[in-house]
């Protein structure tokens, strides 16, 4: 035997089993084989089967089964719309509905944009150059104009997340912008809540904001939104197709895009997709830009500061001036408002042109109309309610002592070591605040406070006694005309009160030029006084001449105790010899005087020297007074 | 971690209690009096070093606290934290802030914050108690700032900072 043979021996010998087993599984697979052939599957028995094939249906093998199942659904779905177009319209439009709408708003707003662009630049000296063009070349104009406006360029996207308007991505054409980005984003979604807020528009969302041949899109989606900055002319389809990326976005980068939370690393990849559509809009607009437009790229980062103010104002505009400056005149008011110190603001809320606004304001300091803040239309329906209070303001305070003292508008009232009046008033209420000082009470200083001279002397002229007149220079009365014994009482008592009260400010009366019936009586009674002759009959008894002159001389004594105030520097003197009859006489003289109301102190008896008429019957008298004061009142 | 983030803040507090002051003090180092926007929010921005991480604060200036406001909750949506501002020399706007404080809380849970009295520079005009009950219960939370001197305001912001980084 062979070594081969040997092997070959050895093998049988060693997988006989195997070998049969073998050859008895091919005989069963063939069996099997035939069996399948033969059997169809039924429906019942691939229903269950159907979902779970499909699920597990991975890679080339699902886009088999995708592109096997593509005619026949297609197939399927022609037919069923035929069948039944209602519901299955009905079925389609949440989806298709929207994606309609949009598209339908982005070309109107497109082809609004070529029109205005074309009216505009018909208008401009840029477009009379390519009127002039067009003429010399046979170009129509709107084409010309067309391939003029159609370069743009998209120069940033901030891709900003809506719920803390942080920047999650920014991405720009050339070394971005001076501002930071950072606060545009912020202070873009503060503007999309004010806009939100402020404007019931559709659903109140700021689309589209043109700024210095700059348009701003803002495109919104569920966590994140663009905000894209393009200059020029762009394609309708550029904003579709950012909406396309900010949708897949949102759906390809799901985790990063719910774990944002100021961490920009992550978004890196989200950056990169945005990069990618800037570099390729600015290679496209390369190309189309070949025709020339003199504002290139050069001067572009100074526009971008203004940004931020300017899109308040435009995207106000955007939502109508009218409702804009409704707006500002509202918010002047209120800060017209809290301008008054004393305003305390405690509600202002605003509704359509309706206003409902409560506080408290301090009356002292002026009243608090809603006419007098806001236009006259919003005033009338405005809720305007404000209570007063005492604010204590130094302001306040000034107003409420100048309603307490009445003080007039020309007089200006300060502190300054106490309340000080200032400026022109009435003598009227000069004179009251000087009351009100005399009497305890605080009240300003009007010595700083002019009166008209001429009121002063009106007042002057109505107060005083017939026949004179009066006059203030400087702190002196002067007294001028002819006044009588009563009528110089009355004037005495008026002047001093006068002073006393400080109705009129005087130092000093000055009467000389005035004639006084006093001075006039006091000489014809003491000439009476001198002549009356006092004889006597015999011892103490009197003539009838000389007892009539003694009852004259008493009434005249009387009289000038009346009539002359100055009495007491008056003396009648009785003279007499050394003793004797002669003495007797003059005491029984002064006796009968005093008898008749004349006092005692009035009255003096002396010795006269001389010896001559010895024995003589008449008393001899004599009466002095001294120099009678000119008008002199107590001040 | 990366080494910048960013992080949304607000100011919170009465009319007048000194917001656009103390930002514009934190940021600009000038004390500027009066400014408001058309739309009531000033964004500033400051970037804070803390620790490894450059924390870049987004700083929204609120004028106003009408609380039924739906424009002043959406300016509110998303902060990481805020400033809570009172004048100490009207001792109710702590009082108001308080209340701001806790319905903050309720819409939007805990968050972190840091409690300002203004106007530290009026002392004379001091009106809340050192052993106020707020004050008393968070003490490390409130400082004593004056935009007018620049007392503590760097502080204010930066302790905020930290907590938020
Ligand atoms: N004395 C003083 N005045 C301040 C201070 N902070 C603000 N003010 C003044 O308070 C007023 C209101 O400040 P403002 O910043 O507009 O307050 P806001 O309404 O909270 O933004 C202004 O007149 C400021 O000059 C401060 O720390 N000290
Ligand atoms: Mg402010």
């Amino acid at each position: 035997m062979s070594a081969e043979k040997r092997l070959e021996a050895l093998r049988a010998a060693l997988l006989e089993t195997e070998q049969r087993e073998l050859e008895a599984i091919k005989s069963d697979l063939d069996k099997l084989r035939a069996e399948l052939d033969e059997i169809r599957p039924t429906p019942e028995h691939l229903a269950p089967l159907m979902a779970p094939a499909l699920d597990l249906a991975q890679g080339a093998q699902r886009e088999e089964m995708a592109e096997a199942l593509n005619a026949v659904v297609a197939e399927g779905v022609k037919k069923s719309v035929h069948a039944d177009r209602e519901s299955f319209a009905e079925a389609l439009s949440p989806a298709i509905g929207i994606s309609i709408r949009k598209a339908i708003a982005g070309a109107l707003k497109g082809f609004n944009q070529a029109i205005n662009q074309a009216v505009e630049y018909s208008l401009s000296p840029k477009g009379l150059r390519w009127r002039l063009e067009a003429a010399r070349t046979g170009v129509p104009f709107a084409q010309l104009v067309m391939r003029n406006t159609l370069p743009y360029a998209l120069e940033e996207i901030f891709l900003i997340h809506n719920e803390t308007g942080l920047l999650a991505a920014h991405a720009t054409s050339g070394e971005g912008s001076k501002v930071d980005s950072d606060a545009v984003s912020a202070m873009l979604t503060a503007i999309q809540d004010f806009v939100r807020d402020s404007f019931s528009v559709g659903d109140g969302q700021l689309e589209e904001v043109e700024i210095g041949g700059r348009v701003v899109w803002v495109i919104s989606g569920a966590q994140l939104s663009f905000a894209v900055v393009v200059h020029g002319t762009p394609p309708i389809t550029l904003r579709q197709d950012l909406e396309q990326l900010l949708i897949d976005m949102h759906a390809e980068f799901n985790e990063q895009v719910a774990g944002f939370d100021g961490d920009r690393e992550p978004m890196a990849p989200l950056l990169e997709k945005m990069q990618l559509v800037v570099a390729d809009s600015l290679s496209q607009a390369r190309d189309d830009a070949s025709s020339g437009d003199e504002e290139g790229q050069g001067k572009k980062k100074p526009w971008l500061g203004i940004l931020v103010l300017l899109l308040v104002a435009a995207s106000l505009g955007w939502f109508g001036w009218q409702k804009w400056q409704v707006g500002q005149a509202f918010e002047q008011a209120r800060l017209n408002l809290i301008e008054r110190d004393d305003v305390v603001l405690l509600d202002w809320s605003r509704s359509g042109d309706a206003l409902a606004a409560k506080g408290m304001f301090d009356p002292l300091l002026g009243p608090l109309l809603a006419a007098d803040y806001l236009p006259a239309e919003f005033a009338s329906k405005a809720q305007w309610q404000f209570a007063p209070y005492r604010s204590a303001l130094p302001g306040a305070l000034v107003a409420e002592k100048r309603e307490l003292w009445a003080v007039p508008a020309d007089v200006s009232l300060f502190q300054s070591d106490g309340w000080v009046a200032e400026g022109r008033a009435s003598l009227a209420w000069v004179q009251q605040m000087r009351a009100l000082n005399l009497g305890g009470m605080l009240a300003p200083s009007v010595d700083r406070v002019e009166v008209n001279p001429d009121e002063v002397q009106r007042w002057i002229d109505e107060r005083m006694v017939t026949g004179v007149s009066a006059r203030l220079e400087g702190e002196v009365l002067m007294l001028v005309g002819d006044v009588s014994y009563a009528g110089e009482a009355v004037l005495s008592a008026r002047l001093q009160r006068w002073h006393r009260e400080q109705l009129l400010l005087f130092s000093e009366v000055n009467a000389e030029a005035l004639n006084r019936e006093v001075d006039g009586q006091a000489k014809r009674l003491s000439t009476n006084i001198q002549q009356q002759k006092l004889a006597f009959a015999s011892g103490v008894v009197m003539s009838p001449q000389g007892w009539a002159a003694m009852e004259q001389l008493a009434d005249d004594l009387n009289e000038w105790l009346r009539v002359v105030p100055s009495a007491e520097e008056a003396v009648l003197v009785l003279y007499h010899h050394e003793e004797g009859l002669s003495k007797r006489r003059a005491t029984k003289v002064k006796e009968l005087l005093q008898q008749r109301g004349v006092p005692e102190s009035l009255i003096r008896l002396a010795v006269q020297k001389q010896n001559d008429n010895a024995g003589m019957a008449v008393v001899t008298l004599k009466f002095t007074y001294g120099a009678l004061k000119a008008f002199d009142i107590r001040l | 971690m990366a080494t910048e983030v960013t992080r949304k803040l607000c100011l919170i507090g009465d009319f007048g209690v000194g917001k656009t002051s103390l930002v514009n003090r934190y940021v600009r180092e000038v004390f500027d009096d009066r400014y408001l926007t058309t739309v009531g929010v000033k964004i500033d921005t400051k970037l804070v070093p803390v620790g490894d991480v450059t924390v870049k604060l987004v700083i929204w200036d609120i004028a106003g606290t009408e609380e039924a406001n739906a424009v002043y909750r959406s300016y509110l949506r998303g902060m990481a934290g805020f400033l809570l501002v009172a004048d100490g020399t009207r001792g109710y706007t702590l009082d108001n802030a308080l209340k701001l404080k806790q319905s903050i809380t309720e819409q939007m849970g805990e968050l972190p914050w840091v409690g300002l009295l203004n106007k530290a520079d009026l002392e004379g005009e001091w009106e809340v108690p050192a052993d106020h009950p707020a004050l008393l219960e968070n003490p490390d939370s409130w400082l004593k700032t004056s935009a007018c001197t620049s007392d503590n305001v760097q502080e204010a912001f930066e302790q905020l900072a930290a907590s938020l980084a």
